[in-house]
């Protein structure tokens, strides 16, 4: 166990280094210089290396790398191109509000669609699992983005019910959240019943049926149990994804959450705000991985096994 | 009972359902842009300014839109995108992710842990966050939106096709070809390509809605195609600003794309059941 863990997270280290690097190295392949982006066409060439010697961009790359990742490590993302303002101070408002909505969201969806797919597993080719299979094959081909768009021509344009954009009350946030919902409801309904049908295929559910257990006691003690922990581990875990995926739905909206914010920065060409959220992102989805790696290695010792070649 | 082998493949074919719909769906996407020219009344970009905003009528089917185009000819031209993102984007996954998968595949050892590591990286970063990584560097435009799309996508293809490649490569075939004193090349693409043959199609056939998808949400968000494209995401991030006024304008491309990929999804799902990969999908 303590060689799977220690594995898993020298790996995770590494990762975390080479997806700092790239980020940060985002900036030197982008088009455009970001000083004359700060400054202007028109700014004079002699201000322009004051700007750049400001900023620290004279240096060499390496240099700036350490500085850049010892500031970040005292919170400290560097200064926005386009509004001179600490890139911390605008992202930090943002984050609480994407999270809000995405755990919210995740709740919902978790709500629905485990039971569904567990109920699809069990009862697998009935009728309820026929239609559900059916439903979400179609739900999977409509893009989110279209769906936002249906729900506001629907509920906000056609009956009124609910605001199309802003995100003061909770009646702002109802379309949204559908919107999240039910763009994630297809594949979590499949993944928990590919990973219920897993555990049912099992020999030791094979085992309680042949004991004599009543139909009951095997479904909730031995299949319930053992696939819920999986299912669980990877919704959670799978949070990172769901933000960067409500970019388009806070977009729509109006919500001024991360994804808002880094859309806008790409569109005004404010690097430093969209280096900080990619890395803010990437960092917490290779956290997620790694901790789910863990747990699910402490849960499963197959897998265990199966990363260390089988010492402990 | 004595049929030929690709008499009886076809015969299968024809039981399959999923397939059969999705080949029909799919079909019927590739003759609308074939004969794009033919179907559509008006051009894609014919703008005219009497006619702005009209409801669904027998002379203008789907409406028109704020510039008073013709909603039907644009998503009839915009078969044309979407099979474009279909094409250059399934193909361009294929080169990449194929080639390392089968070096990774074939020569195992440092070139495989490298490759294996950089696929793990992609897996790291969420896909929409790298795609829109990628088009702020090289720039917005549809073939940049699917190049994107394609480096994030790669690591799919690489990880198929090295998993396959390695369970082959010590089979006696192999080990005769090498003995015959052919080179690494020839064994990985003419000794073990032709067998995994049905695996790449499975899998092309399971990214392609996805990549379609992708490509088109690029474009919704500005970073893809660019007006007066009649691409079906743009569409639709053009049409909300009328969203009261001319509610077809979003309703009508969107269920275009809605039947591209749904047509794109069941093809893939009768391919797997059809060509037996056994493919957990995630």
């Amino acid at each position: 166990m303590r060689n799977y863990v220690l594995k898993k997270i020298g790996l995770g280290i590494i990762l975390l280094f080479c997806v700092s690097f790239f980020v940060f190295s985002m900036i030197y392949l982008m088009p455009g210089d970001p000083v004359t982006i700060m400054a202007g066409q028109l700014a004079k060439p002699e201000n322009l290396e004051a700007l750049r010697h400001e900023y620290g961009l004279d240096r060499p790359l390496l240099v700036q790398y350490v500085d850049w990742i010892t500031g970040i490590m005292h919170g400290d993302f560097g200064i926005s191109y386009k509004y001179r303002i600490p890139v911390w101070d605008m992202v930090s408002t943002r984050i609480p509000i994407s999270l809000k909505l995405t755990v919210i969201t995740m709740i919902i969806q978790y709500a629905i669609a485990v039971p569904a797919g567990l109920y699809c597993a069990f009862k697998k080719d009935k009728a309820f699992d026929r239609i559900t299979v059916n439903t979400s094959l179609v739900l999977t081909a409509v893009p989110s983005f279209w769906l936002s768009v249906l729900l506001i021509l629907g509920f906000a344009v056609g009956l009124g019910w609910f605001p199309a954009s802003g995100f003061e009350t909770w009646k702002h946030y109802v379309l949204p959240i559908t919107a999240g919902v039910l763009s994630g409801l297809a594949s979590t309904i499949r993944l928990t019943k590919s990973e219920a049908i897993d555990v049912l295929n099992e020999k030791y559910v094979t085992t309680a049926y042949a004991k004599g257990l009543p139909e009951r006691r095997v479904l909730t003690r031995h299949v319930l149990r053992n696939s819920l922990i999986v299912i669980t581990v990877n919704l959670f875990m799978s949070l990172p994804w769901l933000i960067s995926g409500y970019m388009i739905i806070e977009r729509i909206f109006g919500i001024p959450g991360m994804g808002n914010l880094m859309l806008s920065s790409i569109i005004q060409q404010d690097f430093n705000v969209v280096q900080a959220i990619i890395l803010i992102i990437t960092v917490l989805t290779v956290i997620c991985n790694i901790l789910s790696d863990i747990v699910l290695g402490f849960l499963d010792p197959r897998i265990r096994i199966s990363v260390t070649g089988g010492d402990k | 009972m004595n049929q030929s082998p690709i008499k009886e493949f076809f015969t299968s074919c024809y039981k399959n359902v999923n397939f059969m719909i999705g080949f029909i769906m799919v079909l019927s996407v590739i003759v609308v842009a074939i004969f794009a020219n033919q179907i559509a009344p008006y051009g894609y970009d014919a703008a005219d300014p009497t006619s702005i905003l009209l409801a669904p009528s027998g002379e203008h089917l789907f409406g028109t839109d704020n510039m008073g185009r013709d909603l039907f000819s644009r998503i009839v031209y915009g078969t044309r995108i979407t099979l474009q993102v279909a094409l250059i984007g399934a193909g361009l996954q294929l080169v990449i992710g194929v080639t390392l998968g089968l070096l990774s595949g074939y020569f195992g050892g440092p070139l495989d842990k490298g490759l294996t590591f950089l696929a793990d990286l992609t897996y790291c970063i969420p896909g929409l966050i790298m795609a829109l990584a990628v088009v702020t560097i090289i720039g917005s435009g549809l073939t940049n939106a699917i190049i994107a799309i394609s480096i994030v996508n790669w690591a799919s293809y690489t990880r198929m096709v090295r998993a396959k490649t390695m369970s082959i490569r010590n089979q006696a075939f192999i080990e005769t070809g090498i003995s015959f004193g052919e080179s690494s090349r020839s064994i990985m693409f003419r000794y073990i390509l032709p067998n995994i043959v049905p695996v790449i199609i499975v899998t092309v056939s399971m990214q392609l809605p996805g990549t379609i998808m992708s490509t088109t949400t690029l474009s919704f968000l500005g970073v893809g195609s660019m007006p007066p494209s009649p691409d079906w995401g743009l569409m639709v991030s053009e049409s909300i600003d009328y969203i009261a006024r001319g509610p077809w304008m979003c309703i009508f491309p969107g269920l275009a794309l809605v039947y591209t990929v749904f047509g794109f999804n069941i093809l893939g799902e009768g391919l797997r059941d059809l060509l037996d990969v056994r493919m957990k999908s995630q």
